[in-house]
């Protein structure tokens, strides 16, 4: 699969692309900030202008603690400044404590949650696809094409509490919500605990990789019947070539292309999921910081985890375009 | 149906009422214009004291009974009775007053005549009578509170008194005040004697604090009920005794002690055999109670071997000095061992006794942990910089405070202060704290670490916190000074009752670990620095704008001056502390006139240049910023650093998911068997974000406690019937005996959900004439009182609370003591027929027939608007009574209260368009006064019920009559008044009298039109003991979880969930 000759110029094009990042999430970030600041209020706005009890020399002076009284563009600078001369991300208003410090005690969670996740969709929905299109219109085919628009059309918080309640109430099963038992929680590794984790796991699984697992297996499906009636499959199937290398050499490779962008889009998931679905199968993850900041307008943290989302969408991508290169040989970076 | 039948009732009653006015009617009437004298009695008694103040004045009242007029004189037999005035023409009154000076002891009488002066009619005669007695005492006691409240000690703790005493005579006398008790079993702490006097002038009042302690005679406690008091007034205290048992290392200990002791056991036989023996003897009898953990009889056997060792040694010859040697040593390895005490724990000798009055109805035993979820995460674990639940609901289990707010009653009762006193002026309130409390690292809690508590940081403006805005009285702060390591004052510009509650709000934080992040006290030279930096910063822009070259020069010198603090060079620093000085000299020198202000401040941050060269000079270059203490204890700091008073210690925290406290070891609260608190081993918060997954939790047995939604309530009491409910004192209590639960339904909860309309309308549209006549409808009381009687609240309650709430008329919520219990206030019941005619009667008509009533002209000239004067007022048809309503979008309590209100109104043909708005925007557009209509909250509070900032009518948020801060209403200045009087006031009588006034007030006036409130709704694990007064009350401070309140005796009745925590 690795082309050595190609290298040096991939190098080349990784860099380039690299470097595009850059100015990208500059814009970014400047297009965030403006935004954030364009809704009334702040963070002291709750606790100091709605606040039977608050004295208002106070918050004055807080406010210019915390830089409030200045305009937003000052901020963004200051924001900005801090993160390319000294790797500062800020405080946050809320927790008194680094921005990057929040984040970085989120990820591990995060990522015990999504990239199972990931794995079970990618795994499942693949191979569903190409079945459901080698068996077009099979008892199969539509069995599964049900079960994928059901999945599609049920809001995943309602599936949630929808399992969370038949697996209470109907089977006494206690391991919903969160990742671990409450005496799992803080023990170290062992095998009980794995074991724990994945009774939580799977529902949670189930919840967040359904309704991607339908989507994907219908996308797949479409991409393996568009190709399985181009005509090179037709001289391939012709030629009397095994059936099974007509699929999986000749039209798979063909199919996963438009995949492995989505893939790539979709790396940002990686670290946000589905929000309402961890706040309902109660998951700390990353974007449930970041809907608690909003709500609470602790700026400094909505731009960080903003700022980290949009780097896994462009990181995402970028690895989607060097994975098309090896995939397909039509394409060529230079 | 039932309020059919409870009108009838009434209406019943009043008939009855009526009834027996007549009868009373009945009496003969006298012919016509012949004029008949009545008097209102026939006979007036006074009571007095020898040589006394002369006795109230009494009234008699003269009436003509008859027609014609009727002029009278009165006269008395005695000449001390004074009569005034002695004529007159009925109807009039009589003041009648006595002197009983030089009259003797015994009853006296007079008689007084009231003569009319037409002779046809007949005189009236009333006669006096005056008795007066000797005096026991020659003062009176006006006050005596017990310190504790509960009246229940610890032997060895402090009972304390604070009495008032009077002179209510018109001469000086001396009062014996001494304290008496039933025998000798108390006496003071510093030894002094109990005896004491006080001279009183007249009526003068002195304020008088005894502190003794408690039940100890001649050195041996004596348990039991004691008696103590002052003149006429005691009060029985319960002495506890409690059984302190051994440790495990105690008997490790002991049992290395009795090896010693034997270590020379043939040299010693040999030298004392008898002494021996009976040593040995003494020793094995030791080692039995010992062994037994108990610890008073090891202490009796103790005295008796140390006796016998003693006789042992000296019968020793005195070359064995080995010998000798080897029994002081065990001697003094077995008393270390007593030492060793477990169990009944570590506490203060001075404990704060919880019993039922705290809600610990069931004495508990020891162990398990508890459950409960938690909406989020603490933000951080500093008590003084919390501003939200989750992080307060974890630093009020870690921490605690000088004084608490009793659970049941919210009265204010002693914390970490065992007793208060306050001064005859009022102003000086002294807090005496108990001895021996310790940190939950062992370090000794005193006066120190409360002042540092309250002067280095809550009222530091350094330090973020909202308690702060608490203390602040008018513009000024009261100070707080240390008497003692025990004992400090609070000092207040003016008598301010609320300090005390205050007392309740400020946990109290360790010195020896928090000083450090304080900058106030670490002074450095580069502290300073930073100090003139900031302050700097904060004029950056109007400074850059006037004078950019001053401004550079002074950013350039400042840099330079931080550097060479940096590098740590003395003579550097002073150069550029010089230079720096200049630049802001010339900074000043730019500044306009008119900020003096900023002069005065660039004068102390040249104060802070040459601090920042003597701390240089002085060898301290470091220094702490001011924000430094802001980030002191987060979340992320290691446990071990997190030290408070409260029940609990800090264990861990896993971000998001769980924090687990554990018991403090050092706590200060025993309950009446001796056990320390808290029973339990562990209190684990578990963070459950959603409020449905956070019921499944508890339903699926992982959670213990639950603050139920209505919604929940059907489910949680699935299968209870009547036999398994019973009433509580707070509520009505049911078990749920499949599901192992119980629910406990109590009394509405604090705060209050209310619709307002802008009474100063005009400013949401200058422009818009037709505000102008909105303006004058929004500002007729009959028009708001219409609108409240058109609110339908039983469907309010049914639609939002699943029936389980209660209608609001008052803004006090009704846990707080100064609701108005009698409800005198102005209810609203609901009829729209009323509603209807109220309108109508205004002149709020419907002039186009299109179901919404117009603001008609006749309405407006009557309400003092004339509709030609204004200019481009549309017409009456057009002047439609509709207005906008707005509440905060996303909170589906008050969107779903917008809904029925609208539609209520629109029965009554009053026009309201609702929409949703972002709460900052929605906060915005109330406190600049520019809404029309909102619906929205505030959540309410025990003391003061009325926010301040609410009620007052120049508060910031008075925001349905901003303009009252220039022309306030009479009725506001009333409230002003009562809200003045509540903060000043110390006798809960006239505060409470004060707040039924304003709610008396306010429920007439409506500013806001309350709706209704939810019911408090808990739900339990059946085997938790204690949680059966469960209330409303901690829901205050603790946003819905009184689990957290009473997190100090909640206990496990069942032995398997006590020993959960036991594996570990």
């Amino acid at each position: 699969m690795l082309r050595p000759y190609k290298g040096k110029i991939m190098l080349n094009y990784i860099v380039r692309r690299l470097l595009y990042t850059i100015p990208t999430l500059l814009a970014i970030s400047f297009v965030s900030f403006s935004v954030i600041h364009l809704a009334p209020g702040n963070f002291l706005t709750a606790q100091c202008a709605f606040n039977a009890q608050a004295d208002l020399e106070r918050c004055k002076t807080e406010a210019v603690r915390l830089g409030l009284d200045k305009p937003w563009y000052m901020r963004y600078w200051l924001w900005l400044e801090g993160i390319l001369f000294k790797w500062d991300w800020g405080y946050s208003f809320e927790n008194h404590r680094p921005v990057f410090d929040l984040i970085l005690e989120r990820l591990p969670i995060t990522l015990l949650v999504t990239i199972p996740t990931f794995i079970f969709i990618w795994i499942v929905a693949l191979p569903l696809g190409i079945y459901t299109s080698t068996h077009q219109y099979s008892l199969g085919d539509h069995t599964l094409t049900f079960f994928g628009f059901l999945g599609l059309s049920i809001p995943a918080f309602f599936f949630a509490y929808l399992l969370m309640y038949i697996l209470v109430i109907y089977f006494g099963i206690v391991s919903v919500g969160g990742l671990f038992s409450q005496r799992f929680i803080s023990a170290p590794w062992s095998w009980d605990r794995f074991v724990d984790y994945l009774q939580h796991l799977w529902p949670i699984v189930v919840v967040v990789g359904g309704s991607a697992v339908a989507g994907l297996m219908r996308i797949m499906r479409g991409q393996m019947l568009d190709i399985t009636g181009s005509q090179y499959i037709k001289t391939a199937r012709a030629k009397g070539l095994q059936e099974r290398k007509v699929i999986y050499k000749h039209a798979v490779r063909n199919a996963i292309n438009p995949m492995i962008t989505i893939f790539g889009q979709s790396l940002n998931g990686l670290l946000s999921g589905s929000l309402i679905t961890a706040i309902v199968l109660n998951i700390p993850n990353v974007e449930r910081l970041l809907y608690e900041a909003i709500l609470q307008k602790d700026d400094l943290v909505i731009m960080a985890c903003l700022m980290l989302l949009a780097l896994a969408l462009l990181i995402g991508n970028l690895f989607a375009d060097i994975a098309l290169a090896f995939t397909d040989p039509r394409i060529r970076y230079d | 149906m039932r309020r059919i039948s409870f009108a009838v009732l009434v209406v019943a009653a009043f008939g009855l009422l009526l009834a027996g006015c007549g009868g009373a009617n009945k009496t003969p009437p006298p012919p016509p214009n012949n004029p008949n004298l009545q008097v209102s009695s026939s006979t007036l008694s006074f009571a007095g004291e020898v040589g006394g103040a002369a006795p109230a004045v009494q009234t008699l009242d003269i009436r003509n009974g008859g027609g014609g007029t009727l002029s009278w004189k009165a006269s008395a037999d005695q000449n001390w009775v004074t009569l005034d005035p002695t004529s007159g023409t009925a109807p009039s009154t009589v003041k009648v007053s006595v002197n009983p000076g030089g009259l003797a002891e015994g009853t006296q009488q007079a008689k007084i005549t009231v003569t009319p002066d037409d002779s046809k009619v007949s005189a009236q005669t009333v006669t006096l009578t005056l008795i007066l007695k000797k005096t026991n005492a020659d003062f009176e006691i006006i006050q005596f509170d017990v310190f504790p409240p509960s009246k229940i000690v610890l032997l060895g703790g402090t009972v304390a008194l604070n009495v008032k005493v009077k002179n209510p005579k018109d001469k000086e006398v001396t009062a014996d005040v001494s304290l008496q008790m039933n025998g000798d079993y108390l006496r003071k702490p510093t030894g002094e004697a109990l005896k004491r006097e006080v001279k009183l002038g007249p009526g003068e009042t002195k304020s008088l604090y005894y502190e003794a302690t408690c039940c100890l005679a001649g050195g041996l406690a004596v348990p039991g009920p004691h008696t103590l008091g002052v003149s006429s007034r005691s009060v029985t205290i319960t002495a506890l005794s409690v059984e302190r048992t051994l440790s495990a290392k105690a008997v490790e200990l002991f049992l290395a002690g009795k090896a010693k002791f034997h270590e020379q056991h043939p040299v010693i036989s040999k030298a004392a055999p008898e002494e021996f023996t009976a040593a040995d003897e003494a020793l094995n009898s030791l080692e039995e109670a010992v062994k037994a953990k108990k610890l008073t009889p090891a202490q009796a056997a103790l005295t008796n071997f140390t006796a016998k060792a003693q006789k042992l040694k000296d019968k020793l010859p005195a070359d064995q000095t080995a010998a000798q040697d080897s029994i002081v040593q065990a001697v003094a390895q077995i008393k270390s061992a007593l030492g060793e005490t477990e169990s009944s724990g570590d506490f203060s000798p001075d404990p704060k006794v919880v019993d039922e009055s705290r809600g610990l109805t069931e004495v508990g035993v020891r162990g398990g942990k508890l459950v409960a979820a938690s909406l989020s995460g603490p933000k951080t674990l500093n008590p003084l910089v919390t501003h939200e639940t989750s992080s307060t609901d974890v630093t009020s289990q870690i921490h605690s405070t000088v004084l608490e707010i009793n659970p049941l009653t919210a009265e204010v009762e002693p914390g970490l202060a065992k007793s208060w006193e306050i001064s005859e002026d009022k102003k000086t309130i002294t807090f005496h704290l108990r001895e021996g409390v310790k940190f939950s690292d062992g370090h000794p809690l005193t006066a120190d670490d409360v002042l540092f508590t309250l002067n280095d940081l809550v009222l530091n403006p350094d330090v973020p916190t909202d308690t702060r805005d608490t203390f602040k009285i008018g513009e000024k702060f009261p100070t707080f000074e240390k008497v003692d390591d025990y004992t400090f004052k609070a000092i207040t510009p003016e008598p301010y009752r609320l300090i005390l509650r205050n007392m309740n709000s400020v946990y109290v934080v360790p010195k020896h670990i928090l000083a450090k992040y304080v900058a106030k006290l670490n002074p450095g030279a580069l502290g300073f620095v930073h100090g003139i930096q900031n302050k700097v910063k904060g004029h950056q822009e109007d400074w850059e704008k006037n004078f950019a070259t001053e401004y550079s020069a002074l950013q350039k010198e400042l840099a330079s001056f931080e550097a060479a603090v940096k590098e740590k060079n003395v003579e550097k620093i002073q150069v550029a502390a010089t230079t720096a000085t200049k630049a802001l000299e010339a900074v000043k020198a730019k500044l306009p006139e008119g900020q003096a202000g900023i002069k005065t401040d660039i004068d102390t941050l040249i104060g802070y240049a040459q601090k920042a060269v003597a701390e240089s000079q002085a060898g301290r270059f470091e220094g702490v910023s001011p924000d430094e203490f802001n980030r002191a204890w987060g979340t992320n700091t290691p446990p071990e650093e997190i030290v408070g008073s409260g029940p609990y210690r800090f264990k861990e925290y896993k971000v998001d998911q769980q924090l687990i406290l554990e018991r403090n070891p050092y706590y200060w609260k025993i309950d009446k068997n001796g056990t320390q608190l808290p029973y339990l081993d562990q209190f684990v918060f578990l963070v459950v974000k959603d409020l449905n997954t956070s019921f499944l939790k508890f339903r699926a047995g992982e959670t213990d406690a639950f603050g139920a939604r209505p919604e929940d309530w059907p489910l949680l009491n699935e299968g209870v019937t009547q036999a398994d409910c019973h009433d509580v004192a707070k509520g009505l209590y049911c078990k749920n005996v499949a599901k192992s639960w119980r629910t406990l339904k109590g009394g509405p909860l604090f705060g209050t959900e209310f619709l307002t309309i802008n009474q100063d309308v005009t400013k949401a549209d200058l422009n818009n004439p037709k505000f102008q006549a909105l303006q004058v409808v929004f500002r007729n009381k009959q028009f708001r009182k219409a609108l409240a009687q058109a609110i339908d609240r039983e469907s309010i309650i049914e639609n939002i609370f699943h029936g389980l709430g209660v209608p609001q008329y008052s803004p006090v919520s009704v846990p707080s003591p100064f609701y108005d219990k009698a409800e005198t206030f102005t209810k609203y019941e609901f009829d729209i027929e009323k509603s209807k005619k109220m309108l109508d009667e205004l002149g709020l008509v419907d002039t186009n027939n299109n179901g919404i009533r117009n603001i008609t002209d006749k309405f407006l000239k009557a309400n003092g608007l004339d509709p030609a004067t204004v200019k481009g007022l549309p017409a009456e048809n057009d002047r439609e009574l509709e207005f906008a309503l707005i509440t905060n979008q996303g909170n589906t309590l008050r969107e779903s209260l917008s809904n029925l209100l609208v539609d209520d109104f629109k029965k009554i043909g009053v026009k309201m368009s609702y929409s949703g708005m972002d709460f900052n925007a929605l906060v915005t557009s109330l406190t600049g006064g520019t809404y029309e209509a909102v619906v929205i909250g505030f959540t309410g509070g025990t003391d003061p019920p009325l926010g301040k900032n609410v009620w007052t009518s120049d508060g910031r948020l008075h925001f349905w009559r901003y303009s009252a801060k220039e022309n306030p209403y009479d009725w506001e200045k009333r409230v002003n008044e009562n809200i003045h009087t509540g903060d000043t006031t110390f006798d809960l009588d006239i505060v409470k009298k004060a707040y039924v006034e304003s709610q008396q007030i306010i429920s007439d006036e409506l500013p806001e039109l309350f709706t209704a409130t939810q019911l408090f709704l808990n739900a339990a694990k059946l085997d938790l003991g204690n949680t059966d007064n469960f209330n409303p009350i901690p829901t205050e401070k603790q946003n819905g979880s009184t689990t957290l309140t009473f997190s100090d005796i909640l206990w496990w009745k069942n032995e398997k969930k006590r020993a959960e925590t036991q594996q570990k």
